[in-house]
């Protein structure tokens, strides 16, 4: 996966070294905006990210920040997809719903931060939730092959080199190697 | 949106024709299934050639409609995927749930 044949170092010495973008968005503006990277069309567009390449970036990428989001800032749980809620839909949407009308969570805000070294492409995101234990997580992460949940960690630890936890878990980090010497 | 929908002998068809990683797709997978299971299709094909993405959200959409078909003694099949929708059935071992159709 790390090592695609397509990736060519010399663009980085006549083009793009480095880039970076980033935005604040609170929960409500991240629940109806569309999030587009336009670092990764330029990455692309230098020869640094292959198509195919992009698209496990792009999924990474999105899964990151709907956890940070819905985990983080609005401290939906998992488990309440498979449970019917008091308006006929299940509680996770509802809760959802209503979390995102309540400031307490409404309010919170996401940070996000794509970068590129001229070696990794790295993203961040912080988020203002309670955090949460990774080893917890690592252990309830698997899930069962039908659950409803579990399946957006494995696609980021798969499509990323490095995932690193910091800040008891608000602060997520990926990286991927995307020049090889 | 709106996923095409045909009937193949007795097993129904749908023709995924968006990436599968938002609600807007994720209703539109649901209501097409049900509309096959209304007409009493309980085997249906999903056709993902022209998803180019799909996410833990589109797998999970996905997934819902292989437990209610199996509670209804059905079966949900695929059609042969290839590229990043394979890659990510088979990481997340969907192929071992869900077997292929070439209908």
């Amino acid at each position: 996966m790390g090592s695609d044949p397509q990736l060519n170092p010399e663009r980085v010495e006549r083009g793009l070294e480095a880039d970076s973008e980033s935005f604040v968005a609170s929960s409500r503006e991240f629940a109806g905006a569309q999030i587009t990277f336009g670092i990764l069309q330029r990455l692309e567009d230098a020869g640094l990210l292959p198509a195919d390449e992009k698209k496990r970036v792009l999924v990474a990428f999105g899964e990151a920040l709907v956890n940070a989001h819905e985990h983080g800032n609005l401290e939906l749980r998992s488990e309440w997809r498979d449970k019917e809620g008091a308006e006929g839909r299940d509680l996770f949407s509802e809760m959802k719903d209503r979390r995102l009308r309540d400031p307490q969570y409404g309010d919170r805000k996401l940070q996000v931060r794509v970068s590129f070294d001229g070696v990794f492409l790295a993203l961040t995101v912080r988020d203002e939730g309670p955090g949460y234990n990774p080893i917890e997580l690592r252990e309830g992460s698997a899930g069962s092959d039908t659950a409803s949940h579990g399946r957006g960690l494995r696609l980021i630890r798969h499509f990323m080199d490095e995932v690193l936890i910091h800040e008891g878990g608000r602060l997520l980090e990926l990286r991927k190697r995307l020049v090889f010497p | 949106m709106e996923f095409l929908t045909e009937l193949v002998g007795e097993k129904g068809v749908v023709i995924v024709d968006a990436d599968l990683d938002s609600e807007a797709a994720g209703e539109a997978l649901r209501s097409a299934v049900n509309s096959l299971r209304e007409r009493g299709k309980r085997s249906v094909v999903l056709d993902l050639a022209k998803v180019q993405i799909i996410n833990s959200y589109g797998i999970g959409k996905v997934l819902t409609c292989y437990k209610q078909l199996k509670a209804e003694g059905g079966v949900l099949y695929v059609r042969p995927l290839e590229g990043f929708v394979k890659e990510t059935f088979e990481l997340l071992m969907l192929d071992k749930l869900i077997p292929t159709d070439r209908v």
